[in-house]
């Protein structure tokens, strides 16, 4: 409570009272001034009318004409007022007068002065050339107090209302300020516990991260170690001595399989951490899907039957085929831990046009039903959402479908569920299809491995074990690898004369950053080319490459053998348009 | 005006005095006494008449009241007029003889002598800014002020046309106590 409110409502509580008080005395003083004035006129009138009986009386008493005098005095009569009209001699004896009341007339002019009641007084002598020849005594009646009551009775009343008024106004006011007061309690007390509830949010907030955060890396850890045991197996089973050609494949194809699930899901969780950029290309999503399904069949295991229905005239759409391929993925393992027991999962593509098309474009729908359990209602609703999960604790990460509606989000489309409990589900990309013609042959050509005359690389990488693969990668592609363990030591081989056509380095080292290295490196040699690998990096999202070709983590060795080719033969083009 | 009849002077002292002495003496004395009213009431006229402007050239020049011919008064008037004043002037009483040595006179009492009676005064005095006064128990012959008897007072009754003629203006308190007045004819 504050001081200002303080003196108000005290400042209230004395101006109310006080307000009445002065206006009660302000009506008694302007009764007692009226009645002042009117006793005043009263005075005034009574002396004109002395006077005035003195004048016309002279010549009657001077001449001793009591009878003369008499009825100037009578004439007074005609006014009620007048109460007593005594004409007294020189001497101070009565001469001639009357009075309404007969014992109000003095014998004596002495007696008259003497005498009271509530009676106005007025005497006035009788001059005649300067000399006074008697004195005339007029006492007028006062209104009776009833009348002159009732005459200030307006007065009275107004006063009396007005204060009625104000004591009503004032106590209206401080029924007013005691509202206010609760109002304001209550308000704090709202406030206080809105702050008490918006903390606990906070809390509840935190603690719902950190469940969803235990999810995720529990879900990650399962994937992961699901792929690490494939992988950990197969290598385990080919180092065995007499392994036959049949089975070195398999297994072999088993690491590799295993290694591109891992690929895609570190994709997955870089995509959802909004960290990748998409890279759309005009796709014919046919292709892609038998493509992947033929690389799934085996994985999902006996029970599952593949089965598709696709468009024979399909548009194409642009978008990400990395995505795409980890959002079908995503669904068809969804699809699959629906049907513990087995059961059919059916891809279909159509065209769609108008209706359920996308913003009235053309789009294309690919749809994925499965004959699984189903999903609750409540659930179906919160499918879409980050690390929302009906599996077990460290069976999933609660990322695929959110991947799935991020995906068709970022692309243009949308992405829509349809589940019946017991029956299965049906979930539906649409795709806006792209104007733009295919690609005239997709390539699907083998690598050419080490067509090109070898080439030096400098190879700049800080981890050994990514370094080791790296350099054997290089060195079955024929090239001869020079390595550097950070960038100063890079810059120190480039300083010192070191030979090499092409600089292949990682971008998150302790140091310098591949970036920097690259980008000094330019000042001395700027026909150098520089071909930057990473994971991840911050610093490639925000700023982008600056014109580096990347090379993402993990990488193929067909990958590498692409980029590091491109990068030899541009070079020397250059070199060759130098000759000329 | 008609009303002066309507009026009668009272006589308070006369009564009081008849109530408690013999009516012989009571006759032989009430001569005076009705000349000592007369007496008293002389002077008292100057008050309710007005003279036209510079009748008393200077501010200490007496207002004469003169006596012409018979003197009913005597002594009595001399006292009366003693010490009273008409606009700062001090009254003093002359007796003259006849008309012709009234000419500084502001009143004059018409007694009437043996070669002029009153009337012929009022004749000789006409046009001259003097309030005449006579008595009616000296003759029937009227001055402006004429005294007269009723109903036992000394009364007056008062021609204000002679008055007027003379440029004499007569206070209405006056005519109102007369027993009769002459008004004056109206001057367009």
């Amino acid at each position: 409570m504050s001081f200002a409110s303080i003196f108000e409502r005290r400042g209230l509580a004395i101006v109310v009272p006080l307000a009445v008080l002065i206006l009660l005395l302000a009506g008694l003083w302007m009764i007692y001034e009226n009645e002042q004035s009117y006793r005043h006129e009263q005075q005034r009138a009574t002396q004109v009318q002395a006077e005035i009986l003195a004048a016309s009386v002279t010549a009657a008493l001077d001449f001793g004409d009591r009878a003369a005098a008499q009825e100037s005095a009578d004439a007074l009569r005609a006014n009620p007022q007048v109460q007593v009209a005594g004409i007294y001699g020189a001497s101070g004896d009565r001469f001639a007068g009357y009075a309404r009341t007969q014992a109000l007339l003095p014998l004596h002019f002495s007696e008259a002065r003497s005498s009271n009641g509530g009676l106005v007084r007025a005497t006035a002598p009788v001059m005649r050339s300067g000399a006074k020849i008697g004195t005339v005594y007029l006492a007028g009646a006062i209104d009776p107090l009833s009348r002159r009551l009732a005459r200030y009775a307006m007065i009275a009343l107004l006063v009396v209302m007005t204060c009625l008024v104000l004591a009503v106004l004032g106590y209206g006011q401080a029924a007013l300020g005691r509202v206010n007061r609760t109002l304001a309690d209550a308000n704090r007390e709202l406030q206080f516990q809105m702050k008490e509830r918006g903390r606990t949010e906070e809390q509840l907030r935190e603690a719902q991260k950190m469940q969803a955060l235990g999810q995720l890396t529990g879900g990650i850890a399962h994937d992961f170690n699901n792929l690490l045991a494939v992988i950990q197996g197969s290598a385990d089973i080919l180092q065995r001595p007499g392994l036959s050609e049949e089975k070195r494949i398999r297994f072999t194809n088993a690491i590799i399989e295993a290694s591109t699930r891992g690929a895609l899901l570190t994709g997955q969780l870089l995509a959802f951490a909004r960290r990748q950029p998409l890279r759309p290309e005009v796709l014919d999503l046919n292709h892609h899907i038998l493509t992947m399904l033929a690389m799934l069949q085996p994985t999902l295991g006996p029970n599952i039957i593949l089965s598709t229905h696709l468009e024979q005239a399909l548009l194409p759409a642009e978008v990400d085929p990395g995505q795409f391929e980890a959002a079908l993925l995503n669904i068809i393992v969804n699809a699959r831990d629906a049907m513990p027991d087995g059961g059919q999962i059916t891809i279909r593509t159509r065209n769609v046009t108008d209706g359920e098309a996308v913003e009235r474009q053309h789009a294309v729908a690919v749809t994925i039903e499965d004959e699984g359990s189903g999903i609750e209602p409540d659930q179906l609703k919160h499918v879409f959402e980050p690390f929302f999960t009906t599996k077990e604790v460290g069976k999933g990460t609660g990322l695929g479908l959110s991947q799935v509606y991020g995906f068709a989000a970022q692309s243009g489309g949308e992405a829509r569920i349809d589940s019946e409990v017991g029956r299965g589900t049906t979930l539906t990309i649409l795709l806006p299809a792209s104007d733009q013609p295919l690609p005239a042959a997709q390539q699907v050509e083998q690598p050419e491995v080490a067509k090109e005359p070898a080439g030096h690389i400098l190879l700049v990488e800080d981890n050994e074990d990514v370094g080791n693969l790296a350099e054997t990668l290089l060195g079955e592609l024929g090239h001869i690898v020079v390595r550097a363990r950070n960038g100063p030591e890079a810059l120190r081989l480039a300083e010192g004369g070191a030979r090499f056509d092409i600089v292949f380095s990682d971008v998150v080292m302790p140091g310098m950053t591949g970036l920097e290295l690259a980008e000094k490196l330019k000042q001395r040699r700027p026909k150098l080319p520089i071909i930057l690998t990473t994971g991840y990096s911050d610093r490639i999202t925000a700023a982008g490459s600056q014109g580096f070709p990347v090379v993402r983590k993990p990488y193929r060795m067909e990958t590498l053998a692409i980029a590091v080719n491109e990068a030899l033969a541009t070079q020397r083009r250059t070199d060759e348009r130098l000759q000329f | 005006m008609a009303r002066g009849n309507l009026y009668r002077i009272f006589f308070g002292f006369v009564l009081l005095f008849a109530a408690s002495t013999l009516a012989a003496t009571a006759i032989a004395q009430t001569a005076p006494l009705e000349t000592q009213v007369k007496a008293a009431f002389l002077p008292k006229f100057a008050a309710y008449v007005n003279w036209p402007s510079g009748t008393i050239a200077a501010p200490n020049d007496p207002f004469e009241l003169c006596i012409i011919g018979r003197d009913p008064f005597g002594r009595e008037l001399d006292e009366t007029a003693a010490h009273q004043y008409v606009d700062q002037h001090p009254v003093r009483v002359r007796r003259i003889d006849s008309t012709a040595d009234a000419e500084h006179c502001q009143i004059a009492f018409l007694g009437g002598s043996a070669k002029q009676k009153p009337a012929a005064m009022q004749d000789a005095l006409r046009g001259k800014p003097i309030l005449t006064v006579t008595d009616a128990s000296l003759g029937a012959d009227r001055g402006m002020v004429h005294f007269a008897l009723k109903d036992g007072r000394v009364r007056f009754h008062i021609d204000d046309a002679l008055a007027g003629r003379n440029n004499l203006a007569i206070s209405a308190r006056l005519l109102s106590l007369a027993i009769s007045v002459k008004p004056r004819a109206r001057t367009s």
